[in-house]
Order: C-alpha cells, then structure tokens, then sequence
C-alpha cells in the first residue's frame, strides 16, 4: 500500500515537468505557475533555531540529504558550488536548504560542520523524524533505509531532486542530478527577470 | 588417422586457451584514480576509477588503502528516482570492455579513515581482480571545488 502510495508520488514527480514546461525549451524554463507541492516547513536550522520558510522572503535551493553520505551529497554540494561560482551576483540573495533525512545521526551542530567545508551559503535543517517525514512527503521526495551490511553502518537512499522555490517559497523548478551547474544557473537567473 | 589429427587440433586449441589465459593475467589498467576529500568528523569518502580489460570477463573481488580500515565495492542502481546503494562482493568487467566508477554511480567506499584527506593529499589504492591480478595505484585527493567542474 505504501509502496503503491511512494510510486504514484514519484510518478506524479517524474510527470509533471512534462506538462508543465513549454516545450521551447523542455529542460531549462522556469515554470510559470508554482507546482502544487512543495511549499512552506518549519524545521530546526544548524543553529539550533526553528526555522519558517514563509518568513525568509528570499529564494531557496532545497535538497534532501544527510551528513554522511558518501556520494550522491557531496556532488550535489559540490555542483551547487559551482553554480553559485557561475552566478556571482545574481545569487546575492540565493540560499541553499539542506533537509537531514538522518536526524538520529544528524545534529544541527554535524550539519554546520558539514555545511561549512563547502563555498556554498546553506543552511542545515533537521528536526524530529515527524517533521522530516512530513516535508519529504510535501515535496514529493521519498527515503528510506538501504544497505545495512556496510561497516559504515545503515545507508539511507534517497531521491536526489534540487528544488528550487522562489522568495514567496513556491516551487518553481526542480532538477535532476543530470543538470549541471550551468543548468542550474540558468534557471536560477530567470527568478529574478 | 582422422582421430590423431582431431587430437593435435584440439591439443593446439588447449595450448592457445593457457596462452590467452596467460595473456588475461595482465589485462586489466586502471586509470584516471581520484578520491573525494572527506569531511571530518565524516570518517568516511568515495574513490573513482575507470577499469579497461583487454582479456576475459574478470571481476574486481576487493580494495583496500592503508588510508581507512575499509575500502567496500558499492554499486550505485536508480529506481524512479531514488538511486539505491548496495555494497557487493564482486564488480563484474566484461570481455574486452571496461567498468568506470564515477560520482553518482559506482564507487569505492572508504570507511574509517585513519587520516583526514585533504586536497593536496594523495593515497594507495589497491585493487585485486578475479584473474588473479593486483594493481597498486595512487590516487589523489580532489577538492569539492575542483569537483563541481569536472
Ligand atoms: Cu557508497
């Protein structure tokens, strides 16, 4: 039942920029309207801080992710650095949200850490498992506990969108781990025409 | 007659076999080694390489680095769009064919780092093969910086 649900979600994730973007430019137009998810969260930020998207008035990079992940994570910091290099100016108001799915092993104080080794300005959100579990359902994002067997300890998988909502905190865009930094800057430069 | 003749043909086919078996012991390059900086307190990163066979279908069977106290085979599969993370025993090479590890797809995992891996740093990766091939190589430690550009 939960898988049907996970399915139809990722369905719905995988469809929806089909129909929505004009076909001009399929990939890299900022959709007109705001998707019908995503939205506002309220989370701890790497300060230990409660943190409300609705009161920040600025536009937003957003990614699910956790401090120990080995891979999919550190890329997408490190492309996002990237895109903030090609950006310069145009993302003087330009945050990034990193949302722990691992609260047990993730602190606000690791997330700072963590977020500090990269030239990226983020914020680490994290929170009790509830508050997580209701954001990643909002956004249509999905994760789970995956190979246990590693002498890291547990794995988490989990999908690897970047949201991109804008200063009224609606979702306008989300990109694949395919679009480059370029790609991001040249959606992220159309927020602000 | 006939059978003595089917016999020195298949002898010559059995000899070239070990001479193309000998061949495959040294099969396998690898190339283009290098290794995610880690982020302390993380003990943990991920190295990349590309590994060209010119024999045999072999497997990589192991990894190891005096720099972690483990080096695990971890293979990366998408479903929708989760990508799912598994650690395996063996990482199949095809016949005269290759298998590359690269950011978001498979990677070595180095677990337990026994120093901080900063840009500048390099370490020894060895790798072990199902053909009974061993190569050391060293690779060096890429900043996130460096690696947003690749
Ligand atoms: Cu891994």
């Amino acid at each position: 039942m939960s898988f049907a649900f996970c399915s139809l979600l990722l369905l719905f994730v995988a469809c929806k920029p089909l129909e929505r973007v004009p076909k001009s430019d399929p990939d890299l137009a900022l959709s007109a309207d705001p998707y019908p998810f995503g939205g506002d969260l309220t989370l701890v930020d790497h300060d230990g801080n409660s943190f409300h998207l609705a009161d920040q008035q600025r536009p937003f990079l957003l990614f699910f992710g956790y401090a120990s992940c080995p891979d999919a994570c550190p890329q997408t910091m490190a492309r996002l650095a990237s895109a903030y290099t090609i950006l310069g100016e145009d993302a003087r108001d330009l945050r990034t949200l990193f949302v722990s799915v691992d609260p047990k092993r993730d602190s606000p104080q690791m997330l700072k850490t963590y977020l500090s080794h990269f030239d990226v300005p983020a914020v680490g959100l994290t929170g009790v498992q509830d508050s997580i579990d209701a954001v990643v359902k909002r956004y249509a994002a999905h994760y789970e506990i995956g190979e246990r067997n590693s002498a890291a300890g547990y794995l988490i998988d989990h999908s690897l969108y970047t949201y991109l909502l804008d200063q009224n905190g609606d979702l306008r865009f989300f990109f694949r781990p395919s679009h480059t930094a370029e790609d991001i800057a040249t959606v992220v430069r159309q927020l602000s025409r | 007659m006939r059978l003595g003749l089917f016999f020195i043909f298949s002898l010559v086919l059995i000899l070239l076999g070990v001479g193309c078996s000998d061949r495959d012991i040294s099969s396998v390059t690898v190339k283009n080694a290098w290794v995610r900086q880690n982020i302390p307190p993380q003990s943990m990163t991920a190295a990349y390489l590309a590994i060209h066979n010119e024999g045999m279908a072999t497997a990589l069977i192991s990894a190891s680095t005096p720099a972690a106290k483990v080096a695990e085979i971890h293979v990366m599969t998408t479903d929708g769009n989760i990508m799912r993370m598994k650690k395996i025993d063996r990482l199949p090479i095809p016949e005269d064919g290759s298998a590359t590890l690269q950011p978001g797809g498979n990677h070595l995992m180095l677990i337990g780092l026994r120093r901080n891996l900063a840009p500048g740093d390099s370490l020894a990766l060895t790798l072990t093969f199902a053909n009974g091939q061993v190569q050391t190589l060293r690779a060096p430690v890429v900043s996130f910086r460096d690696e947003g550009r690749r």
